[in-house]
């Protein structure tokens, strides 16, 4: 049963991803932020959905656009803004960037610029996790794209066969870059197109379901099923979730791609005001409570803007350190 | 003037989170195809002259069309609807379908597609639902081809209505406003939210009102198959109240999963009668699937009705038509 504290405290962290999205949208803007985004605003549903049922030692690997997954996580915020302005304070120091943010305190094993390549990792975490006993569970967040490289597919059977605690999470956000979904993944072979990346998972053997992404409560429940198949070592489960990213593939991208009107047609589905709507009918929330929380965000993502552009830059001297693991064989 | 049937196949049947808490099948989107393609080949044998088939997101529809136009007779046409990718899909379409004339409908998914086509075709058009759901109790199990050519054989006047029988519905009452419609059960449940919709924990119902359940249903109408079987054909219903205090029944509530389902009371219902359910903040859901929410103060009723779906009764239609062919009649086209 979801508690009022729970449901709530899923609102903030849904409310503090696109808070610190749309900050970092408009200091991208103002050319304050170097290297490249790629933001999350939009699809905040699916990473709070599956992340509120990870416990500490259960590990999650990310995508190029990772920010949701973080905040999710547990991330420090100001240490990600800090991050993606390159400075000393970040999260890896500055030397990560957007698109390399890790933090293993929280189980956060990094971003990735590398399109799928949280497949394997997530492989190697689950093959840990189910070694070591104990019910811990790996997320693999990916996106439709990400669906048709060779190491995802290898990721699925290695965790089918192996019967890993993995949940493959794939956000469908309906468009690889600029191509659209619809497009990229053909799984009518002898025809046209059909895009659902869920019926390659029944191919490996592995239980999947199609979940509205823009639907907070509904990928929640969705989550919920596959954790506990995790945890109850039944193997890998995966989560087709459609969504949507409201910002470009990346920030400066043209997005000649696609209408203003499909936005707005799926703004109206925002999974923030959706999820407003039902905590205030059902009564678990007032109009003050809410506003109170996406105060206390707007805050907290001014306090990490402050302490991002008040920290120092890495000295040059410092250009090779934290770049490179050392080798402990 | 030409005969029309519409054909909608839905993508999202057969997908939902049943396929993680049991033994559900996934329904891929190639199964449905491969449905489709039978469908539209009975209904092309039984000599129809146009099929109208949704055009939906994935392209399903797209495929039939593409494969079989231009090998058969029968016309096939896709029906635009906005693409949103949900059932708003299916009753947009259903509701172009039963504007442009035609004289029946097949569906190919479960419970919740049969109920979105009965929304927008109302209850004299005939349909025929092809199981590609979870629980399917209105679907066919007969090949899609079967069904197809029973649907046509409807449409283009070779049986009648002794091959057509009548469900009938549940209507739901807010404030005294029709509020939606259910084909064979309603339930309240204590839940705070819609969420992923399939019911998976019958613990959470407190009431339901059910139109139809047999020994062989799964889902919640297997609650009354085993307590009190009730066939869509009887002139009546049932409300059940959950609870501990009454009788204990064994239903499948979804594939492969059996559960011990505590009913505190049950009574009658007949047609045309009003159950009033007691105030309180519920989800209801609606042919299994959670669609509605009612909070405390808001008053509620359901209303059991004839007036549900025109169901073609598949094996009836082809008996007839055997029976018929003995005796050297030919129907519908000979390639």
């Amino acid at each position: 049963m979801l508690t009022q504290d729970k449901l709530l405290d899923m609102y903030y962290r849904m409310v503090l991803i696109r808070a610190f999205e749309d900050r970092v949208h408009e200091l991208f803007t103002q050319g304050k932020i170097p290297g490249f985004v790629h933001l999350y605003a939009g699809e905040e549903a699916v990473a709070v959905g599956v992340i509120s049922h990870l416990r500490r030692g259960d590990y999650i690997t990310s995508t190029h656009r990772g920010h949701g997954h973080c905040i999710a996580m547990g991330v420090d915020v100001k240490g990600m803004m800090a991050e993606l302005y390159g400075k000393k304070t970040g999260t890896c120091r500055g030397k990560g960037g957007s698109m390399h943010i890790a933090d293993f305190e929280v189980g956060m094993l990094g971003a990735n610029g590398i399109v799928g390549a949280g497949g394997p990792l997530a492989v190697g975490a689950a093959l840990a996790a189910k070694y070591k006993g104990g019910g811990g569970v790996v997320v693999c967040f990916a996106g439709d794209g990400a669906q048709n490289q060779g190491a995802v597919l290898e990721s699925l059977n290695a965790a089918a066969i192996w019967k890993l605690p993995i949940v493959f999470v794939v956000e469908d956000n309906q468009y690889a870059i600029s191509l659209r979904s619809l497009s990229s993944t053909k799984l009518q072979p002898r025809v046209s197109t059909a895009r659902s990346v869920a019926e390659r998972a029944v191919a490996f053997g592995i239980p999947s379901v199609t979940v509205d992404g823009m639907d907070v409560l509904a990928v929640y429940e969705a989550a919920k099923a596959a954790v506990e198949r995790g945890r109850a070592g039944e193997g890998p489960s995966l989560l087709d979730c459609k969504t949507y990213r409201y910002y470009g593939h990346f920030e400066g991208d043209p997005m000649v791609y696609r209408s203003v009107e499909e936005i707005d047609e799926w703004r109206k589905k925002d999974p923030i005001k959706l999820f407003e709507e039902k905590l205030l009918k059902s009564g678990i929330a007032t109009q003050a409570i809410l506003s109170d929380l996406r105060r206390k965000a707007a805050l907290e993502v001014d306090e990490a803007v402050k302490f991002a552009e008040g920290s120092p830059y890495p000295e040059p001297s410092e250009a090779y350190t934290d770049v490179f693991t050392d080798p402990y064989y | 003037m030409s005969t029309r049937v519409g054909l909608i196949i839905n993508p999202d049947a057969g997908k939902d989170i049943r396929r993680l808490v049991s033994s559900a099948s996934y329904t891929s989107n190639f199964t449905k195809v491969e449905l489709g393609k039978r469908v539209v080949m009975g209904l092309n044998a039984s000599g129809v002259d146009e099929v109208l088939i949704m055009h939906d997101n994935y392209g399903l529809g797209e495929d039939v069309v593409n494969m079989l136009s231009t090998h058969i007779n029968t016309r096939l046409t896709l029906v635009e609807t906005k693409g949103s990718g949900t059932v708003q899909d299916t009753l947009v379409a259903a509701e172009r379908m039963r504007r442009s004339g035609i004289k029946a409908i097949v569906v190919v998914g479960g419970d919740g597609t049969l109920r979105a086509a009965f929304k927008s075709c109302g209850s004299d058009l005939p349909m025929v639902c092809v199981a590609a759901g979870t629980n399917n109790v209105t679907g066919a199990y007969y090949d899609a081809t079967l069904a197809g050519y029973a649907a046509g054989l409807v449409a283009t006047g070779v049986v009648g209505g002794e091959c057509l029988r009548s469900a009938k519905a549940l209507e739901v009452l807010i404030n005294g406003r029709s509020s939606d419609v259910a084909v064979i059960d309603v339930a309240f449940m204590r839940k705070s939210y819609v969420g992923a919709k399939a019911i998976v924990d019958v613990s959470d119902i407190v009431y339901a009102i059910f139109s139809k359940g047999e020994p062989t249903d799964i889902g919640l109408a297997s609650i009354l198959g085993f307590l009190d079987p009730t066939p869509f054909e009887s002139d009546r219903g049932c409300f059940v109240e959950f609870g501990d205090g009454g009788l204990e029944v064994k239903a499948i509530i979804m594939p492969g999963e059996f559960r011990v389902v505590r009913i505190k009371d049950y009574k009658n219902l007949n047609v045309d009668e009003v159950v009033s359910i007691p105030s309180g903040r519920y989800v209801v859901a609606l042919d299994g699937e959670r669609e509605l929410e009612v909070y405390e103060g808001d008053s509620v009723s359901v209303r059991i009705t004839r007036k549900g779906p025109l169901l073609i009764n598949v094996y009836k239609v082809l008996n007839t038509v055997s029976g018929a062919c003995k005796r050297g009649a030919s129907f519908g086209r000979r390639s």
